[in-house]
């Protein structure tokens, strides 16, 4: 009798506890995707990012726990303009999922409003491995960000009416968070405009168009393919031309060659900087790795100006 | 205690397994708006003058033109809208990819609802109808040391280009196929594979590279050094008849199975594999094949009419299990039955284990793989017409793969084996090569291969009388490739 008593307690807690009712499982590809899902549709979902911040997104092993996971989740969230093309359409290539192959219904690319920038007059890999539909880097800009909320906002909650209405107030907070973060942001770094900044890795001008600074070069010429010695040398003609004294590498990428440009052009800062959420410590939301990323720049940019003029560019505030 | 009272203690543990009442006073929506609306506020007193060009900023530079004393007004600023925001960040119609312009339509709100696929997005290329293409291009210039019979081994060639299609068919159904030649042209690789079989199962059915032991689905091209290990091509290949019969031993390296392969996703949290399998036949017994000058065409072998019995069966296992961030292990189990009748049966083990190093930061620069794969072949012969044989015989291979930089990799390769026809005969080789990858899509390898005395070459020439080996040799190879168009892999 007593048991059974136990039997019933035991299964009118389960029956009433709601997080026991099934979770969407999301699998979206960065972790920047992942913050933002988790960021507008809650406690709703369970949230997985195939990528890990300091990884490079050309070069994601395809491993097959991704198979695991995208067999499993219930939606797929990507950056989109091919940015996933090294690990992606190779698993979904190997799994029996038809609803979040590309263009199917729970195929979330966040990269509907945008307006894709760098976007090559020629397709021809002689150029190098380019982005074909323009950079796909479009998370870096917070603008951008906002934008591809709106895509996720909308399409889970066509996929799932019944969250609409919970998930709108956290989406439309979130939103606002990021748009007075990108304002804030742009009073930081008033006194660096027209700042000029080469990357590595094509696709930064999402960023530099956002806060008025000048994408100078990269320092891969010829995108996805590494800096030859004729690369370099062209490089460093362009950065002594322009007079480009600051780089700005991302942190999957090796500082060898950025260094000896900045040796041979002379007076050249060189900064890591972070292109992913968890890229770098404290960086741990897309919010903070927002912050972080115009504010390493802004601050290198605010010293080399104080060290060509003398005087020296306040921070805003100060 | 009366039924009431154990009732009420029942529905009072309720309330304390809601997490909603286990502590959390305020709904979390409602603080992040208190917060978002702190943090605006904030932004906004903080910095008055608003970016030129935006509307809140033209807003926000109007009123403060037209206050007489230019002061920031004090009241509270009014909540920020949302249409403010999109109408500030969305690009112009014009701007946006075709298939984001304008509302959904009616049917393309039903395809979605119902899982159906979406508009292409590039509607006007209706090229994006045909298959995915590429083309593959393998020059090899090879040099040994061997004299004699393999003289002609000194040679540069056109080792194999291969054309690749592969698309989905329709919502259940994706096609490949790989044609490939260099002399002669023959189509490697045509099968079906079902897309969307409920439960993780799939299946394909043609032609292909079967799910047998760790190298085999791998393409020539895409191996760490120039061709696969001598115990994969004894154990997995068939070994070809030159057709002048003036030297020997050619194979075909790997195993191409006819049949039907299911694979199922096991519903874990790591990753596992089951394969079941049916090939018409592993091991060429049929008119014209080695075995059958070898040893004469087997009693009771059949190629029509044939029963289940004459049919090979195979069964796998793979897992994978990730050591942290940038470390992981992988291993292969599979063993298959291949028998056209009792008295001439065989069987193969493998087991291989793959350890990976992938550095998250530095996986661009940095990477190893270490391989081990062993293979265990138990075969009974016709040693003469009415003679049987009871065979069995091993071999393994290793190889490391490391990544020295964003272009260059080093790979060691080292294995011996049993001949499969004959355990008196063995051979062993040990490798290495160094690649250089200007781009993803380009390769040049040098790779220097010593390859041990010819038993196995030895053994057929006393028993059919070909050539016999020419002893141990080095070989030297420069490889080149390249890779034009769509040239996909699937984890392998």
């Amino acid at each position: 009798m007593k048991f059974r008593y136990l039997l019933i307690v035991i299964l009118m807690i389960f029956l009433a506890n709601p997080s026991y009712a099934r979770k969407i499982k999301v699998v979206t590809s960065t972790p920047d995707l992942k913050d933002m899902v988790e960021n507008i549709c809650g406690e709703d979902v369970v949230v997985e990012s195939l990528m890990r911040g300091p990884e490079n997104h050309h070069a994601v092993p395809l491993k097959p726990s991704f198979l695991v996971k995208l067999s499993r989740c219930d939606a797929l969230v990507v950056n989109g303009l091919e940015y996933e093309h090294a690990f992606i359409p190779g698993a979904l290539l190997a799994i029996n999922k038809p609803n979040i192959q590309k263009g199917a219904s729970h195929y979330i690319d966040t990269s509907k409003y945008i307006k894709p920038c760098e976007i090559p007059s020629k397709i021809d890999l002689g150029l190098g491995d380019l982005h074909p539909l323009g950079g796909s880097h479009i998370h870096i800009d917070p603008g951008n960000g906002i934008l591809m909320c709106k895509v996720i906002y909308e399409r889970m909650s066509g996929l799932y009416p019944e969250y609409a209405e919970k998930w709108k107030p956290q989406y439309e907070n979130y939103v606002r968070q990021i748009y007075a973060e990108m304002q804030g942001l742009k009073e930081y770094v008033k006194g660096t405009e027209g700042l000029k900044i080469v990357f590595y890795h094509p696709g930064w001008t999402y960023l530099t168009d956002r806060f008025a600074w000048i994408k100078t070069s990269y320092v891969e010429q010829r995108s996805g393919i590494p800096p030859t010695p004729s690369h370099i040398n062209h490089l460093i003609k362009i950065m002594r031309g322009e007079s480009c004294t600051l780089m700005a590498i991302e942190v999957c990428y090796s500082l060898k060659i950025p260094k000896y440009v900045a040796k041979r052009v002379g007076n050249v800062k060189v900064i890591q900087i972070p292109h992913h959420a968890h890229a770098l410590p404290g960086c741990d939301t897309y919010l903070t790795f927002i912050e972080t990323l115009v504010k390493l720049i802004a601050d290198a940019g605010r010293e080399i100006m104080q060290n060509e003029t003398g005087y020296p560019v306040r921070k805003q505030g100060e | 205690m009366n039924p009431v009272a154990r009732m009420l203690i029942a529905l009072s543990f309720i309330p304390f397994a809601i997490p909603l009442y286990a502590g959390q006073k305020e709904a979390p929506p409602e603080k992040a708006e208190k917060e978002a609306q702190i943090l605006i506020q904030k932004t906004r007193n903080a910095n008055r003058a608003e970016a030129p060009g935006s509307p809140a900023g033209i807003a926000q530079l109007q009123a403060s033109q037209s206050s007489p004393d230019n002061e920031p007004e004090k009241e509270e600023t009014p909540k920020l809208d949302l249409e403010d925001i999109f109408q500030e960040l969305m690009p112009a119609e014009e701007e946006l990819p075709p298939a984001t312009k304008g509302k959904e339509t009616e049917e393309e709100a039903i395809a979605r609802e119902v899982g159906q696929y979406e508009a292409p997005k590039f509607p006007w290329f209706p090229a994006l109808l045909s298959p995915y293409m590429g083309v593959m291009i393998d020059v090899a210039a090879q040099f040994t040391t061997q004299e004699g019979q393999y003289e002609d081994a000194n040679r540069i060639d056109m080792r194999e280009a291969e054309l690749n299609f592969y698309s989905n068919v329709d919502p259940f159904v994706r096609a490949f196929a790989m044609v490939t030649g260099a002399e002669e042209v023959s189509v490697e690789e045509a099968y079906l594979q079902t897309s969307s079989l409920p439960h993780d199962l799939q299946v394909r059915g043609g032609k292909f590279f079967a799910n047998l032991g760790r190298l085999n689905k791998t393409h020539t091209h895409d191996l760490p050094f120039f061709d696969q290990p001598l115990a994969m091509q004894n154990f997995l290949g068939n070994p070809q008849p030159e057709e002048d019969q003036e030297v020997f031993l050619s194979y075909d390296p790997q195993y191409m199975g006819k049949g039907v392969e299911a694979l199922w996703l096991v519903p874990t949290d790591f990753y596992w594999r089951l394969l079941f399998a049916i090939y018409n036949e592993f091991s060429d017994r049929g008119l014209g094949s080695f075995y059958a000058q070898y040893l004469g065409i087997p009693g009771g072998f059949r190629s029509r009419n044939r029963g289940m019995n004459d049919f090979s069966y195979s069964l796998g296992s793979r897992w994978f299990f990730e050591l942290g961030d940038d470390h992981s292990i992988r291993v292969d189990a599979y063993g298959i039955y291949d028998a056209p009748n009792d008295d001439l049966r065989r069987t193969l083990e493998m087991l291989a284990l793959t350890y990976r190093w992938y550095p998250l930061e530095y996986g661009l620069y940095r990477g190893m793989e270490w391989t081990i794969e062993i293979f265990a072949n138990q075969e009974r012969f016709l040693e003469t017409a009415t003679n049987l044989e009871d065979q069995n015989t091993w071999g393994i291979y290793s190889y490391i793969d490391y990544k020295l930089d964003n272009r260059f990799s080093i790979s060691l390769l080292g294995g011996s084996s049993q001949f499969r026809f004959d355990g008196d005969a063995g051979a062993w080789q040990v490798g290495s090569a160094l690649s250089y990858q200007p781009s993803e899509r380009h390769r040049i390898r040098l790779q220097i291969s010593h390859i041990d005395e010819q038993e196995w070459k030895d053994s057929v020439s006393n028993t059919i009388g070909l050539p016999a080996g020419d002893g141990a040799f080095w070989e030297f190879i420069v490889q080149w490739t390249a890779v034009m168009g769509s040239h996909m892999h699937t984890y392998e």
